[in-house]
């Protein structure tokens, strides 16, 4: 049996796929596995973080029960193989939401830790890891540790972004925040140029809670970094109603798109589209959460989109002293290698720090391209990209990658030793295998 | 705000129907096995809302407690106003080789505890004179085929039961619904390859809340298993041999 992440390249083929639907039978699982494990969640990551070429899978989504929920303090007690999708649904009536959220609703709070993910609002609430106030870490051993900032501390540490390796999270402990509808109030304005984004997010920055930018990668020249910057926050004036939380995709991709679609024409012509929707250079609306956080979820199945080659995920963050040269540069040289991207998004990072070991965001401006995955030209081609990413004090995503080398990972990441040290020697994923040579 | 009474409460699709039920803030008692799971089900349904949830963990082929059990809820809950019937047991094709403690097990769990809790829980629904309750049967069912014959006759066991139950009760005010899913995925059907057929235990559950609130007789879910069934207690026997599966 072939599995994938999200980004369908690489594929692999594990041992066994494990999917317990309690947390007792996920216990017995991992204490009695030959060869490596690696829990799998909704499998929403590129690349191989997910992945466990030759070992066992223990696929998480089945434990997805509430444990406790306290409507005071908006303290939310979870097994980890619950969504995000699941959380917002239960939250949002009862007056809060997810304190951080992916571009997409369909994520386990078991992988959001593990890969210490990010949203829209980096700059005011930080990752998926400052929000989590304690969770439980099963070992092979048979150990379960309950994990805190007071309690277990390195394993807390290095669980936050520490891709699965540290054990099972079984039982989690998030903060959720205040909100008051599943509404946000967006301002799209038309940019045209890399600086005019920059000079948006200064500007937003104590203003608005939730900023992004679409970037039109098939743009040259002078063009380069024109899009459409959106600052958004909570709409205070609609509030949840029984109709107005769930969101149904309205379409789901059915096939694989054959190979000639994916060429520089169909991505340009999609570029042009999405950017001239936007009518006026700007445009204020109150939108659906769903619509904001969650675009992609529209269709079910997307990724197929890139056919069967599947799709590579390049994000990288780098200082703010260096951004406004190393964006454009690096974009440029994706335009005249015409590797095109369908979606380039700009974000800003701010300087919460976040309680992992290993975590991606730094303060600054963070980047990311979708390419179809075209060959080994492509690979080549990023491994350039990486140089120069990491000459200017910058570093790469694990949740997005499939191909970063050793040297790069070890360099953007020092503190990999110590995840090294400890992690569950059972535990062990294709990408760490990848990023460190080791064996487990 | 609705007392239930839920039988078979650690299975994927009875999960679902208390969550359906915790959502509109019901109080909920769950009889099963398994204590711990018990535990994990109850905290998960009071979190989503339930007024109050109690369980009930023992042997569900004992009819000492089939009696206890649902004494103790009706106890608890002063009267039963939904109950549903959802243990069961699917048995690896072994009993065609010969494994006959198979047989025992299935038909004890799928025919003789679920018949013995429909019994005694009507009882408690006759003390007041009114209820309503969900028993989950299966296409399987409808007709005998070669691979899973004895799932399906301890599940037709359960539809003519039903059935005869209907004709008792038929002008009172309680009401029983012959549930016949067809391909879910849950635990049950964990190592069932899953096709393009197979529903979620969640959409399951929904459309039986549904019909066992409105009072359904039989209720295929999801609907198209209706039309399937038919077209295939339909097919004549000199045809339907040939047919591998």
């Amino acid at each position: 049996m072939s599995i994938s992440s999200w980004g369908r390249y690489p594929k692999s083929t594990p041992s066994s796929i494990l999917t317990p639907f309690f947390i007792a039978d996920a216990l017995a699982s991992i204490q009695s596995i030959e060869g490596s494990i690696l829990p799998f969640g909704l499998g929403r990551s590129y690349g191989d973080v997910c992945l466990n070429n030759g070992g066992s899978l223990l696929v998480t989504s089945r434990l997805n029960r509430l444990i406790s929920w306290d409507q005071m303090s908006g303290i939310l007690e979870c097994e980890s193989g619950t969504s995000i999708q699941t959380i917002i649904e239960f939250a949002l009536p009862r007056g809060y939401f997810i304190a951080v959220s992916p571009g997409t609703k369909y994520v386990t709070v078991g992988g959001a830790i593990a890969n210490d993910i990010h949203g829209k609002g980096h700059h005011v609430t930080g990752t998926f890891g400052c929000h989590v106030l304690e969770f439980d870490v099963a070992q092979s051993s048979g150990e379960v540790f309950t994990c805190s900032l007071s309690q277990n501390k390195n394993l807390f540490s290095a669980t936050i972004g520490g891709l699965g390796l540290t054990g099972l999270i079984t039982r989690v402990k998030l903060q959720l925040k205040p909100c008051p509808g599943p509404y946000v109030v967006q301002e799209s304005i038309k940019t045209s140029t890399i600086d005019e984004n920059f000079e948006h997010f200064q500007n937003a920055d104590s203003k608005f809670e939730y900023t992004v930018a679409w970037l039109d990668s098939t743009a040259k020249g002078k063009n380069i970094g024109r899009g459409i910057f959106m600052q958004a926050n909570d709409d205070p004036f609609r509030a949840a109603t029984p109709d107005n939380i769930k969101t149904s995709p309205l379409a789901v991709f059915p096939f694989d798109a054959p190979n000639f679609l994916l060429n520089n024409p169909s991505i340009t012509a999609f570029n042009n589209l999405y950017r001239a929707k936007q009518f006026t250079s700007k445009r204020v609306d109150s939108i659906h959460y769903s619509s904001f956080w969650h675009p992609l979820d529209i269709v079910n199945d997307w990724n197929r989109a890139y056919g069967k080659r599947g799709l590579l995920q390049y994000q990288f963050v780098v200082p703010m002293s260096t951004a406004s040269h190393v964006i454009p540069e690096v974009l440029e040289r994706f335009a005249k290698k015409r590797f095109g991207s369908f979606l380039t998004v700009l974000k800003i990072f701010g300087d919460k720090p976040s309680p992992g070991l290993i975590s991606f965001p730094l303060p600054g401006a963070t980047l990311t391209l979708d390419i179809p995955m075209v060959g080994p030209e492509l690979l080549s081609f990023l491994d350039e990209m990486d140089v120069v990413v990491l000459k200017h004090g910058g570093r790469l995503y694990p949740a997005k990658d499939a191909r970063m080398s050793s040297e790069v990972f070890q360099e953007c990441f020092p503190n990999w030793r110590k995840l090294s040290e400890i992690k569950d020697p059972h535990f062990s994923s294709s990408f760490w295998r990848r990023v460190t040579n080791q064996h487990t | 705000m609705k007392s239930i009474l839920i039988v078979g409460a650690t299975s994927s699709i009875a999960s679902e129907i208390g969550r359906l039920h915790a959502h509109t803030g019901d109080r909920i008692v769950l009889v099963a096995r398994n204590a711990s799971k018990l535990i994990a089900i109850q905290n998960d349904l009071k979190s989503r809302g339930a007024e109050s949830v109690e369980f009930l963990a023992g042997d569900l082929t004992s009819v000492e407690f089939v009696r206890s059990s649902v004494e103790s809820a009706r106890v608890w809950l002063k009267q039963i106003d939904v109950a549903y019937i959802c243990h069961g047991t699917l048995p690896s094709s072994d009993y065609a080789k010969g494994n006959l403690e198979v047989i025992q097990e299935t038909v004890s769990v799928n025919v003789a505890s679920a018949f013995s809790f429909i019994e005694e829980i009507l009882q408690a629904m006759e003390i007041v004179g009114s209820g309503k309750m969900g028993v989950i049967s299966s296409v399987a069912g409808d007709r005998g085929r070669k691979s899973n014959y004895l799932y399906g006759a301890t599940k037709a066991a359960v539809s003519v039961f039903l059935e005869g139950i209907h004709h008792r009760f038929a002008f009172s005010q309680i009401s029983i619904t012959d549930i016949r899913p067809g391909f879910v995925d849950t635990a049950m059907t964990a190592n069932v390859k899953k096709g393009a057929l197979f529903a979620s235990a969640e959409r399951v559950a929904r459309d039986i809340v549904a019909g066992v609130e409105s009072g359904r007789r039989v209720l295929y879910t999801p609907p198209f298993w209706r039309v399937i069934m038919f077209v295939v207690r339909s097919i004549p026997h000199f045809i339907f041999k040939r047919l591998n599966f």
